[in-house]
This record gives C-alpha cells, sequence and structure tokens, in this order.
C-alpha cells in the first residue's frame, strides 16, 4: 500500500482526483483509498503527522510506503520548485534524519527543517514546513528506511507570500508537479514489490503450523527451511504430503533441512 | 553511479575530501556529524540500498589493522588485514557483506595515514618476521581506487618496507594505477577472486567478466606484478567437475604459471547468523540454500561433499602449479 500524508486536503486533492480515491467513513481522519494507495489528511504540525502516519501503518501491511507530500517554504527558491527531502531536521528535537533514497528520478534534493510554530524566519538553503519531522519520527517505526520519502514543493517565500496562500493555489501547486511525485510513486512501488518479496510467509507455513505445534525458535527455522526448499522449486503436494505425515514439529524440520542439503545447485540457463 | 555523499563533519575541510567531491560534480552532498548516523541506524534494508548506494566519507579512530582469521594466510608468520573501505561496489550473492552490515553504502576512511601509521607499526613490531597484510576483506581493493586512491598512497610503504607484503584482493580491473607506477613492488601482490563465468553470470553481479579479468591479470604480469589467484568460494553444482576443469585450464592457460605468487583455494562458508540475514534478503536465491547445512556457528556445504569439491579442485589445480605456490584456506 502506498501511504500519502498531507496535512491540508487541498495538498492531497490531485492524489485523490488522479486515482481515484474514496473516502473511506468508519474512519475518524480523513481517509480516501483504493486497492494500491491511501491518502490520509492529517492537518497541520509535527504531532498530527505523526499520529496519522501511525494510524495509516495500523491499517497496513508491513511492505507499504509512506510519502508525506505538501507544501513548503523556501526563500532560496522559486514558488513552484518541487523537492526529495534529503535531511530533515527539527526546530525543537536534536536528531537529524537522512531519507534513504535508493532510486533515481533526477529530482531536485534539498533539506527540510520542521518548525513548531508558523516561523517568519526562514532557514538558509533549505526548505521549512512543520510536519515533515513528525511523519519521518513516527514512519520508521513501521518499515523499511527506503520505504519512507518526503517529497515537497516551494509555495512560499517569504512571509507575506505564506499568509495569502489559497486551498485553490495550493492544489494547483502540487497539480504543476504532480507528473514528477508520480515518478517517484512508482520507483517506491517498484521498491516496495522487492521488498514484499523478502518479507512474504513461505508456501505451506500456515498449513505447518495448523498442524503441529512449532516453537517460536522452530517456527523461525521452518519458515527458513521453507523458503530455501521454495527456491529450489521443490515445494510441492507431494512434499507436503509427506511432512504432513511426520509424527511431530521437529521431524518436520528433519525432513526438510534434510532435502535441503540434497539438493544440488542447478545453474542451467548460465551454460557456455 | 553515485548520487549522494555523506561527509563526516570533521573531515569536510580536507583536502583528500575536497579533491574526491570534485570528482562529482552533480553529487549532492550532505554533512553529518558521525558516518554510524547514515550507516549503522536500524531498520535499512540491505538489499534496497544496493540499488543505489550513497558514499559516505569519514574517519576511523581506531582499529586500523587487525589480526587475520586463523587459516588465512599465503605463507606468512604474522597475518594481518585492513579495512580503509566498508562494502564493496559489486554484488556478489555468496557474499557474507549483505549479512554482515545494515547498509549498503560505502564507507571510505580518508584519515590513510593513520592507516599507514599503525602498518608500520605492526611491521617494526615483529622485527624480521614475515608480515603479511590483506586488504579486501571489507571491500574490493581496487574497484574504487580511481576515487579512493588508496593503493596509490599506501604502496610507498611497503617500498620501504620490503620485509613486509601487501596482498590486494580484488575482482577488479582498475589496475592502471600499477601499470602506470614505475618501479614494481615484489611484495605486493594483486591477487584476484575468479570463478567460472557461469558463476560471475549467475552471483557476481556487477563484477568483471571472467575474461576481463584474466586480461588484466596478463597486463599487471608483463609489468612484473606478482599475481595471486584466489579460487574462493568453490561453489557446488551440478557438473561442477567439467565447468571447474575448463576454468581452471582457462586461467593457467592464460597466465605465466611460473610468475604466478600464489593460488588459494577455499569452499563456500559463512557464520550463521551473517547467512540467516542474507536469506531473508534474498529468499528466492537457490544458491544460499542448495546443498547447505548447519552447526551451530557456521554455515556450509556438508562436510563429505565440500571434501569432494575441494580434492577435485585441488587435483586439478595442482595439475599446472609448483605445491609451493598453493595454499588452501584452512578453517
Amino acid at each position: 500500500m502506498i501511504n500519502i500524508i498531507c496535512a491540508l486536503d487541498c495538498e492531497a486533492r490531485v492524489f485523490i482526483d488522479f486515482y481515484k480515491l474514496k473516502r473511506v467513513r468508519e474512519h475518524s481522519l480523513a481517509i480516501y483509498e483504493n486497492q494500491v494507495m491511501r491518502v490520509l489528511v492529517s492537518g497541520i504540525g509535527h504531532l498530527a503527522a505523526a499520529t496519522t502516519c501511525a494510524y495509516a501503518a495500523a491499517l497496513s501491511a508491513k511492505a507499504s510506503v509512506y510519502i508525506n507530500i505538501g507544501s513548503a517554504g523556501g526563500k532560496d527558491f522559486s514558488i513552484g520548485d518541487c523537492f526529495l527531502i534529503d535531511k530533515i531536521s527539527s526546530e525543537i528535537f536534536v536528531d537529524d534524519f537522512y531519507p534513504v533514497i535508493s532510486f533515481s528520478t533526477g529530482s531536485r534534493r534539498a533539506m527540510l527543517k520542521s518548525m513548531d510554530m508558523p516561523n517568519a524566519a526562514y532557514v538558509a538553503g533549505g526548505l521549512q514546513d512543520m510536519e515533515a519531522y513528525g511523519f519521518y519520527a513516527a514512519a520508521r517505526q513501521f518499515t523499511t528506511l527506503e520505504l519512507i520519502q518526503c517529497i515537497k514543493v516551494v509555495s512560499d517565500t517569504q512571509a507575506n507570500e505564506r499568509d495569502g496562500l489559497s486551498k485553490q493555489f495550493l492544489q494547483e501547486l502540487l497539480l504543476s508537479s504532480f507528473s514528477e511525485i508520480r515518478k517517484i510513486i512508482q520507483s517506491l512501488q517498484q521498491l516496495c514489490a522487492e521488498y514484499e518479496i523478502q518479507i512474504s510467509e513461505p508456501q505451506y507455513l500456515s498449513l505447518m503450523l495448523n498442524q503441529f505445534k512449532f516453537s517460536e525458535a522452530q517456527k523461525q527455522q521452518l519458515k527458513r527451511l521453507l523458503r530455501g526448499m521454495n527456491s529450489q522449486k521443490k515445494l510441492s503436494p507431494i512434499l507436503l504430503e509427506q511432512l504432513s505425515g511426520c509424527g511431530k514439529a521437529n521431524d518436520v524440520l528433519m525432513v526438510l533441512a534434510q532435502k535441503l542439503a540434497d539438493q544440488v545447485l542447478q545453474l542451467g540457463q548460465f551454460d557456455d | 553511479m553515485i548520487e549522494t555523499i555523506y561527509v563526516e563533519q570533521s573531515c569536510i575541510g580536507s583536502d583528500r575530501v575536497q579533491t574526491i567531491i570534485k570528482r562529482f560534480p552533480r553529487t549532492r552532498i550532505l554533512e553529518c556529524e558521525f558516518y554510524s548516523q547514515v550507516f549503522n541506524r536500524a531498520g535499512q534494508n540491505f538489499r534496497l540500498q544496493k540499488k543505489l548506494p550513497c558514499l559516505i566519507l569519514a574517519q576511523k579512530h581506531k582499529g586500523f589493522v587487525l589480526p587475520a582469521p586463523a587459516g588465512y594466510g599465503i605463507g606468512g608468520k604474522h597475518n594481518f588485514y585492513f579495512s580503509h573501505m566498508l562494502n564493496c561496489l559489486y554484488d556478489c550473492r555468496y557474499c557474507f557483506l549483505q549479512g554482515m552490515y545494515r547498509s549498503a553504502n560505502y564507507v571510505l576512511f580518508v584519515n590513510y595515514e593513520d592507516f599507514a601509521t599503525d602498518i608500520e607499526r605492526k611491521i617494526v613490531e615483529h622485527g624480521q618476521d614475515s608480515v603479511y597484510f590483506f586488504s579486501g576483506y571489507d571491500c574490493d581493493s581496487l574497484a574504487l581506487e580511481p576515487v579512493s586512491r588508496f593503493v596509490e598512497f599506501i604502496l610507498p610503504v611497503f617500498a620501504r618496507n620490503p620485509q613486509a607484503y601487501l596482498e590486494l584482493r580484488t575482482k577488479s580491473t582498475q589496475v592502471r594505477q600499477l601499470l602506470d607506477i614505475q618501479a614494481v613492488l615484489p611484495n605486493v601482490i594483486v591477487a584476484f577472486s575468479l570463478s567460472p563465468e557461469k558463476i560471475v553470470q549467475a552471483f557476481e553481479i556487477k563484477t568483471p567478466s571472467l575474461q576481463k579479468r584474466i586480461s588484466a591479470m596478463q597486463k599487471l604480469q608483463a609489468k612484473g606484478w606478482p599475481i595471486g589467484l584466489r579460487f574462493d568460494p568453490v561453489l557446488l553444482f551440478e557438473n561442477y567437475e567439467l565447468t571447474y576443469k575448463e576454468f581452471f585450464h582457462t586461467v593457467f592457460t592464460s597466465l605465466d604459471i611460473e610468475k604466478i605468487h600464489s593460488v588459494s583455494l577455499g569452499g563456500f562458508r559463512m557464520p550463521k547468523h551473517f547467512h540467516e540475514k542474507i536469506l531473508k534478503l534474498y529468499p528466492e536465491e537457490p544458491l544460499l540454500s542448495a546443498g547447505m547445512q548447519s552447526d551451530k556457528s557456521l554455515v556450509a556445504y556438508r562436510p563429505d561433499d565440500e571434501k569432494e569439491l575441494l580434492a577435485f579442485c585441488q587435483a586439478e589445480i595442482l595439475k599446472y602449479i609448483q605445491p609451493d605456490q598453493y595454499f588452501p584456506c584452512q578453517y
């Protein structure tokens, strides 16, 4: 699942409209989703962003993407400039975050400082917002760092500009960077698919767990062995039948370990 | 292509760091306080990061030169290794580095002088005894040399200490700097890790082909550099005998055998906790499971299978070289 957390509805609107997301009324938060994407409107501030991110995580599988997308101030840039954030600091917390960017999209990068309150004194050389730090601090609890990103579009370069920002302006601002943002989302989807391979449960695991009583350590060993057999393309109904005939959990592990040790690596596809 | 370089604040001003950064004019430079903030943090995924690793420039503060593992050596009385760089540009699927570090980013320790000081201290400590230093444990010794120029820096240490030896373990063909050097050092061995081409294609991702490595070795031998051949790990697979037979023939008939410094041979083995991490990263990879068994601490082939594999390879190797050129890995 791609989780996009925006502070404001007008920032989220472009994604809701493009991906045809439906409002899910059961939640107390404003959540819009389809089968692959969820947009959550958090409200302003780092606490709102963090709690909304946690809420998203509770609804999501471990292999999920979290992106904070929104507007930011930046006096050294131009309005409409879109940035992938690679360093997040905070006005009130000491630690810095360095988002892991494991894909190449050609997007410009910037540092960002999250402020506790709207601040007239703009950060030199970077952007400022109020959500990214809280968002990132929360998101990193729930998935691998490579699937967590912040994307910001410059909405104001002077304090007085920020006061005049309308909902329509912000919506159009995000729309202007949409194709770039979409490329980032697509890159993250590919990474997520690869992460899912790593963490998905091997075939027959739940069948074995239902049939035999495994300790926690044995369960980990079972996962490892089933994955190993799967990598050899040796998981089959015949094997399942053989395992089902075992007396106890340890016998299952011994049978699998023996079969795996008996396997010979095939390199046929790389023949000269 | 490196798109981000992290630099520890303590070394951002150094000439060496500035020279390295200048090689990457379009790369994003980010300062950090300690490299561990980026390299050691929890929640990273080695496999995903390997798609676009960053470079981290940092200073090492201790443990510059460490004792080599027991059974690891090519004739030296005292054996040490050092890691001026963490992580490798290549992506070999059997490599323990996948399970050792949380991050796939490259860390280059730029305080080369401290490595040199510690190496010379060790040399002095051991007087006239032969002391061997092994590079390439945590990285490839030459792959990043055009950027790091570490080998260029460290060679004079061995020029002035001819009783000490340096092994540069590599799969790389970045040998230009060695070829450009006026005076070849007889105590510096360029040791190539080699596998049959079908293994290179299947599991040694991003590495130069066997033929390109052979070509690099030929050039180095022609220049006079001592060459080492490292058949490690040899792998067990269907019809390995024919593949390895042809492979050894190709390698040895391409080189001046008499001038080969050393040949070593070792089977696949890995600490169990590294292996488990790598299995989680690559659950679909057949190499990591086929024919393997584990005891409390180590994953390897079954003893009889390994013995047969190594005996076969040894017999083939010894058809070409003298016994005093041969150093099987002793575990």
